[in-house]
């Protein structure tokens, strides 16, 4: 199965590139992370619970990030297993400055395993959109406070 | 065909229905009017371990006039909807989607809020919820929030409602007075599912321009779909036949239609431009007669 999408930021490449490798913004984002830990080589150890229908349950799984370009382009890896079934993937994530801020273009290959692989793939594209869009959003929250708090701090400093 | 085997609990509240929901939240199932899950379970095509039957819930008030609109709970019945005369008198183009929902007996023992969370893209509830730009009361046992009907359908059957949720009501705002409205269905027989449906609101200011406009197309899609490029194009525009032509065109920027064994994704693609123009000369004839 191949997705892809573009997400906007009003703000710059390495702002973006920070908060989207900041392990605590990552759990507050990703929807339904309940935990991230790093393991011994060099990934993440993360736990995941969805609630929606036909995708719903706990899973757990390891992502690491290759190909780094900073603040331009990376790869993340990650595979994932749980009761409904697992999936395996690869998301390529270009970071390019844009006039009002960043635009993410990001492609994801995954192949998909177990009773979710019984979903189709009209379906799973669907629900795919959809959590990329509440972690976009998320995201941009997250960003929105990270940056804007820190600019009336050192405004007033 | 007969379903496989499940545990039954008989909710005696929301707050009831929760509680089971949260104990048994990946196994189990909602049932309410039963007029789609029961027959997806005889088919095996659902096979829910746990049935939480919200059905007997005991609701004195089904649907309560307010300020911005109607609210009608989850629970009420179609026809029961239907026939209320708060909502006759002001949302009335939900009773003519009511009335297209299947037969009079499913529409006495289906519910509305079941048909939302249902989420058949070809469906009329969850296409009238975009219309009316509705809000959804959503209820777990920890948590309770409002949901615009927007960000609620995500695909085929799938909704944003977390596996411990349930709908309680529906608030279906009303649109302007003096609005006027039409809605229109292609389907093989009266009462079957549309294969491809469609529904517009335009309301009109003094000097016969558009102030307020609704397109939304149904079964066209893997979910109801808001036309907001075709609305953007009528919005302080005088309306005529020429321009909602012009604006139809737009439809097809929404449609991903899937062809089936009924039609093509093409014929779906043609109908949801035709009838989208009918809904509009429609909407705006009545609209012209009420002001």
């Amino acid at each position: 199965m191949k997705l892809e999408g573009t997400a906007d930021f009003r703000y710059e490449p390495q702002d973006v590139w920070t908060a989207l490798h900041d392990v605590d913004i990552l759990v507050r984002t990703i929807p339904g992370c309940k935990s991230m830990e790093p393991d011994d080589e060099g990934g993440y150890v993360v736990a995941v619970s969805l609630g929606v229908a036909a995708i719903k349950g706990d899973y757990e799984g390891k992502v690491r990030v290759t190909d780094v370009d900073f603040p331009h382009h990376y790869v993340l890896d990650g595979e994932g297993a749980g009761t409904p079934g697992y999936i395996n993937m690869k998301v390529d994530c270009y970071l390019d400055t844009v006039v009002d801020g960043t635009l993410m273009r990001w492609s994801c290959d995954a192949e998909v395993g177990g009773l979710i692989a019984g979903i189709g793939g009209r379906v799973m594209t669907g629900i795919s959109k959809y959590m990329a869009k509440q972690f976009f959003k998320a995201l941009n929250d997250e960003m929105k406070n990270l940056f804007e708090e820190k600019k009336t701090k050192s405004a007033e400093g | 065909m007969k379903p496989a085997n499940f545990e039954y609990f008989r909710a005696t509240s929301i707050d009831h229905a929760c509680e089971l929901l949260s104990a048994h939240a990946d196994d189990a199932k909602i049932l309410a009017g039963g007029q789609s899950l029961i027959a997806a379970m005889n088919y095996r095509l659902a096979r829910p371990q746990v049935l939480i039957d919200i059905s007997n819930i005991d609701n004195p008030s089904q649907i309560t006039d307010e300020t911005d609109g109607v609210r009608i709970k989850a629970t009420t019945t179609q026809a029961i909807a239907e026939h209320d005369p708060v909502v006759r008198e002001r949302l009335p183009m939900l009773v003519d989607a009511l009335e297209h929902i299947a037969h009079f007996q499913i529409r006495n023992k289906g519910t509305v809020g079941g048909s939302i969370v249902n989420a058949d893209p070809a469906s009329e509830l969850p296409a009238m919820s975009l219309l009316l730009d509705a809000e959804y009361e959503i209820q777990s046992k920890s948590n309770r929030h409002v949901m615009a009907a927007e960000d609620f359908f995500i695909t085929y059957m799938t909704t944003a409602l977390q596996s411990d949720e349930v709908l309680v009501s529906i608030l279906f705002k009303e649109p302007p007075k003096n609005c006027g409205w039409a809605l229109h269905e292609v389907a093989r027989r009266a009462g079957d599912y549309a294969l491809v449906g469609s529904a517009a609101i335009i309301a009109l200011d003094d000097g016969g321009k558009c102030v307020h406009v609704r397109v939304v197309l149904f079964g066209v899609a893997s979910t109801p779909v808001r036309a907001k490029a075709v609305e953007e194009l009528l919005v302080g525009q005088v309306c005529s036949d020429e321009l909602f032509e012009e604006a139809a065109k737009r439809v097809s920027e929404v449609v991903d239609a899937e062809s089936d064994v009924h039609v093509t994704d093409e014929y779906r693609g043609n109908v949801a431009e035709v009838l989208t123009v009918r809904s509009l000369v429609d909407a705006l004839n009545r609209a012209q007669t009420a002001s």
